[in-house]
């Protein structure tokens, strides 16, 4: 099956099993390994990659700062393409995105936050 | 222009990675030395888990693509709008990537499909 | 039967959320200052934006796509950028103005300068989003709006020349003051048609699970919901040429706009004047802050919806946090709340092009619409204004600031 990445998947909305949303394709990856054919190797998602493709600057920036917030944060969020789902028209992937850290920034929000306003 | 290099370095120093979306927007330019156009899309080809890049299409860029589909509102301007939409095909192994923001082609225009 | 009642609803909703401090300033000024001679403008704005609400809810319904949900995914990160920078910019200075609105009105209660009541009339605002649902904000508010009714039992009351009133519809050039003419005709078009109530009205239509079933509704609540709203601000504009113009007074400070309603009928005049205002603007506040959340949240695939609890949509809820405090802000500053106004709605109308073109692309896209798609005519007619709007008011907005001051 052929599938365009810019029409088909780039800043498109991705949906995790439990049918939430999980971000929108912000980056695409592609491999070229010697002597085989150029893959697609993974998608991107999260603020660092998006803001790398507004100001290459900005989004470095933000991945510093994103770093001081625990370990593996502060570089893009890659899913591996193979756990891509075409299932037009939506986009899945066949992960539960609480236990990704495209959810961090919510979770930490959540509990830091949202948990102090009262009857919240 | 460092700013949109699109290779990033991997364990593996064989192993390159092109960013899809930086590489959106470049010209493209022939054997000849003539731009093809712009690059608009990226083909693959999905087989099982495995999605090979097959071919790029070229185009008038995306601002012209926008400024495109304003024609499209108009009924007249039908056949305009075609005209400005004219993408072409470029096979990707006939593209040399050695230096991602320069992109270069071993076609000529005139080899070119029409998408 | 249901079905009936929701359309009944849509309707009342449409009706009560017509008005603002947007549509009732510049709809007085232009009756203070041009008797009937505007009103083509009103009605010209009633037009655009009852089609580009229709639009929205068809698109929302057919796609299951919000506007700003598809528009991400159908011009990429850069084009979705453009509009959205520059509709939220505009769009928190109108709802700086609808928050000072809000203020002035408890002023005009109390007493106290507006600007004290900044902070209050934000924590309100905020705790209606944070605790409240959809449907207590969108109906709730809006059904007290039916108060703005009173305009138009003002306008019968004071008995218009029908004559005169009729005659405005058709534009004609003005005999005086051509700069400020034009500079309100497009701050009437900018306060119709607000760039913010299509990112709002397809989430709602989302929110509320629309299908394609709800086609004919739709078209149904556009129509007659906006339909009257354009009438009560025909006759905002009325009762303002009626009670202001006979006696020169050219509205300049917004303590001058309770005139509109205590002329006629006093104190309890006064009174209804304040609700009114207090309760629209409150609306629009409520309305705005959304809207520009749902933009961002839908543009960058985040969890949202006005339904969820916060905790379940923190990102989201916290982005209408934050708008709502920028907004604040602006009134805390004391910007005058009826410059602001005038001059947002201006800015509103020159950004036109930048919000509605790609709208209409999306629009005319049968990969979202299938076999929805526009009729050549509403495009046109839309492009049309709003570029033709975008114009009128780049030239207009720099004359009114070197005369107006």
């Amino acid at each position: 099956m052929r599938v365009c990445l810019v029409r088909d998947i780039l800043d498109k909305q991705l949906l995790d099993v439990t049918n939430q949303n999980a971000g929108k394709v912000d980056g695409i990856v592609l491999e070229m390994r010697p002597g085989e054919p150029t893959r697609v190797h993974c998608i991107e998602v999260g603020p660092i990659t998006l803001l790398r493709r507004l100001n290459r600057r900005l989004g470095d920036w933000f991945a510093r700062v994103d770093a001081h917030f625990g370990e593996g944060r502060g570089v893009p969020i890659r899913i591996p393409i193979s756990r891509v789902i075409l299932d037009s028209p939506s986009l899945r992937i066949d992960l539960a995105v609480d236990n990704l850290p495209v959810m961090a920034l919510e979770r930490w929000l959540r509990q830091h936050v949202v948990a102090r306003i009262p009857w919240s | 222009m460092t700013e949109r290099s699109s290779i990033e370095s991997s364990p593996d120093a064989s192993v390159r990675e092109l960013r899809l979306e930086s590489l959106v927007g470049h010209r493209l330019r022939g054997s000849d030395g003539k731009p093809l156009g712009r690059i608009e899309e990226i083909a693959a080809e999905v087989r099982g888990t495995d999605w090979i890049v097959v071919e790029v299409h070229v185009g008038p860029g995306a601002l012209l693509e926008r400024l495109a589909e304003l024609t499209s509102l108009v009924p007249l301007f039908g056949a305009l709008h075609r005209r400005l939409n004219a993408r072409h095909r470029v096979p990707w192994d006939r593209i040399d990537f050695t230096d991602p923001s320069r992109p270069r082609a071993t076609v000529r225009r005139a080899e070119l499909e029409r998408v | 039967m249901k079905r009936l009642i929701g359309i009944a609803l849509g309707i009342v909703t449409s009706i009560g959320g017509f008005l603002e401090i947007g549509s009732i300033t510049t709809a007085a000024q232009a009756g203070a200052d041009f008797h009937y001679q505007l009103i083509w403008a009103v009605v010209l704005g009633t037009i655009c934006i009852a089609l580009l609400i229709e639009m929205s809810g068809r698109f929302a319904a057919v796609s299951k796509h919000t506007i700003a949900d598809a528009m991400r995914e159908r011009f990429g990160l850069h084009f979705f950028m453009v509009p959205l920078v520059l509709v939220f910019f505009v769009s928190l200075l109108v709802l700086a103005a609808e928050m000072g609105g809000v203020a002035v009105a408890i002023e005009m209660v109390t007493g106290v300068h507006y600007p004290v009541w900044a902070l209050p009339v934000g924590l309100l605002a905020w705790g209606l989003l944070w605790y409240g649902t959809f449907s207590v904000i969108e109906n709730g508010v809006a059904m007290l709006g039916l108060i703005t009714i009173a305009f138009l039992v003002a306008a019968l009351q004071l008995g218009p020349d029908w004559h005169a009133l009729v005659s405005g519809l058709a534009p004609t050039l003005p005999d005086k003051q051509p700069a400020h003419y034009w500079f309100i005709a497009v701050s009437i078009l900018g306060a119709s048609v607000s760039p913010y109530l299509f990112y709002f009205y397809s989430s709602g239509a989302i929110e509320e699970k629309w299908d394609a079933t709800y086609l004919g509704s739709n078209r149904i609540v556009a129509a007659v919901g906006m339909g009257f709203g354009g009438f009560l601000n025909i006759a905002v504009l009325v009762v303002a040429a009626l009670v202001l113009a006979p006696r020169g007074i050219h509205v300049e400070k917004y303590t001058q706009l309770p005139l509109l309603l205590s002329s006629p009928w006093g104190r309890l005049g006064f009174a209804l004047f304040a609700a009114a205002l207090f309760i629209t603007c409150l609306g629009a506040t409520t309305e705005i802050a959304l809207a520009l959340a749902y933009q961002i949240a839908q543009g960058f695939g985040w969890n949202w919806g006005e339904d969820l609890a916060p905790r379940d949509d923190a990102r989201f809820s916290l982005t209408y946090t934050i708008i709502l405090v920028l907004a604040t802000l602006l009134v805390l500053v004391g910007l005058d709340p009826l410059k602001l106004t005038t001059l947002s709605m201006a800015l509103t109308a020159a950004s036109l092009p930048v919000s509605i073109v790609p709208f209409l692309v999306l629009m005319n896209d049968r990969s979202y619409l299938g076999e929805h798609t526009n009729g050549w005519l509403g495009n046109i007619s839309i492009l049309v204004v709003s570029v033709l709007a975008s114009i009128v008011a780049l030239v207009s907005i720099p004359l009114e600031i070197a005369g107006g001051s």
